[in-house]
């Protein structure tokens, strides 16, 4: 059993980790005690044995790691190679057997997504309202040119009071019976008429 | 590459040299020039692997993941110094995360373990010996702390310098120079206890 207190400063003595100031004292301590000579040789049995690779290392198969190495990196680039053809072949029979027809249109799908159940929300009780009345717009028979001026023409006669009711020229739209025409007729505030 | 393997299996006489000629080729993609970068450090790497993590089997994953991470980082690697120091690095990393995806850490009692491993044969000589040897090495090497044995090995067997090792495991000189000794007392105890161990 060496002594407690130069079990550390041999061990750094031993791996050169000692200062040279200290070196000396331990080298005489070593000299004198057989117990502490012992642990400074199995120490440095220790650090001679790390130093050699371990026996196993002599038998590996290091051309074997080395190809499982290239292997692992050649992976990536072969998959992509191997597909090509394939992937090639695939965009040729699309484009020569697929009918022209036009894209399809696309359709919008609404995915409501839910997060959590919500709790049923308490009934609102409000007081009854009476449903509008549709108002259904009633069919005017088409107006006629000759009509509208007419109608435009009455409105001319005094133009004063609708200048000054409303401040910008008055402007008097005349739908036909064809969808694409519609008759504008606008009467401005100084009177005059296009 | 016919040259590149030529100049790896020629004793290596300037390892250094050969060491930037290969990483220079690799990184421009010459795979052959790489697999010669392997094979000048994987001796090294397996070795250090197997005794941090001490299986053999670790310790080719270890070498294999190492290799490959040097690959990927290959753009990132100065090629004005020693390779070495990074692939240790990247080997600690690798050998500590197959021991926590294994979890290897051994639970066993010293005691315990002690008494399932072979004692060392009359003849210390002989290769049978030596392998035995090495498996109580390696078996009380797991019983230190991750830190410390990973420092105990980069001074010990690859003998760094205490300036390389801390930079490597990103320690200061003080502690490293603490965790060798350390680790250099609480080995040489576990070994002694072992019965026919060296004491």
């Amino acid at each position: 059993m060496s002594c407690p207190l130069f079990e550390e400063p041999i061990a750094r003595y031993i791996g050169g980790d000692l200062p040279d100031s200290e070196a000396p004292a331990i080298e005489r301590h070593i000299h004198r005690c057989p117990a502490c000579a012992a642990w400074a040789d199995a120490l440095i049995a220790d650090r001679q044995w790390l130093s050699q690779r371990p026996p196993e290392a002599a038998d590996v198969d290091y051309a074997g790691m080395r190809r499982h190495i290239r292997e692992a990196i050649e992976r990536p680039r072969r998959i992509w190679w191997r597909w090509l053809p394939v992937a090639a072949a695939a965009a040729a029979a699309i484009l020569i057997f697929a009918p022209h027809r036009p894209a399809p249109r696309k359709t919008l799908t609404v995915v409501a997504k839910v997060a959590a159940p919500v709790p049923a929300p308490a009934p609102i009780t409000a007081p009854p309202v009476a449903p509008r009345k549709q108002v259904t717009p009633k069919p005017q028979p088409p107006l006629t040119l000759e009509a509208a001026i007419a109608m435009f023409q009455a409105l001319n006669s005094d133009p004063a009071p609708l200048a000054e009711a409303s401040g910008s020229p008055v402007e008097m739209r005349i739908t036909t019976g064809d969808p694409n025409v519609t008759i504008i007729l606008v009467q401005s505030t100084n009177g005059d008429s296009r | 590459m016919s040259v590149a393997f030529a100049a790896a299996n020629a004793g290596e006489p300037d390892r250094p040299a050969a060491e930037a000629r290969f990483l220079a080729l690799a990184k421009a993609g010459d795979l052959d020039a790489f697999e010669q970068l392997v094979a000048l450090h994987q001796r090294r790497v397996f070795s250090l692997a197997l005794r941090l993590t001490g299986s053999v089997e670790d310790a080719k994953d270890a070498t294999q993941e190492t290799f490959l991470r040097l690959h990927r980082k290959l753009a990132q690697i100065d090629s004005t110094r020693s390779v070495g120091p990074w692939l240790y690095t990247v080997a600690l990393n690798a050998c500590r995360d197959i021991g926590r995806d294994r979890q290897r850490a051994p639970s066993v009692p010293l005691d315990d373990l002690a008494a399932t491993l072979p004692a060392v044969a009359p003849n210390p000589e002989g290769l049978y010996a030596d392998r035995q040897r090495e498996e109580q090495m390696r078996a009380m090497l797991l019983r230190l702390p991750e830190k410390e044995r990973a420092a105990l090995l980069l001074r010990e067997m690859e003998g760094l310098p205490t300036a390389e090792v801390a930079r490597i495991l990103g320690s200061s000189e003080v502690t490293v120079r603490s965790q060798v000794c350390t680790a250099r007392i609480k080995l040489r105890k576990l070994l002694g206890r072992i019965p026919g161990g060296k004491s």
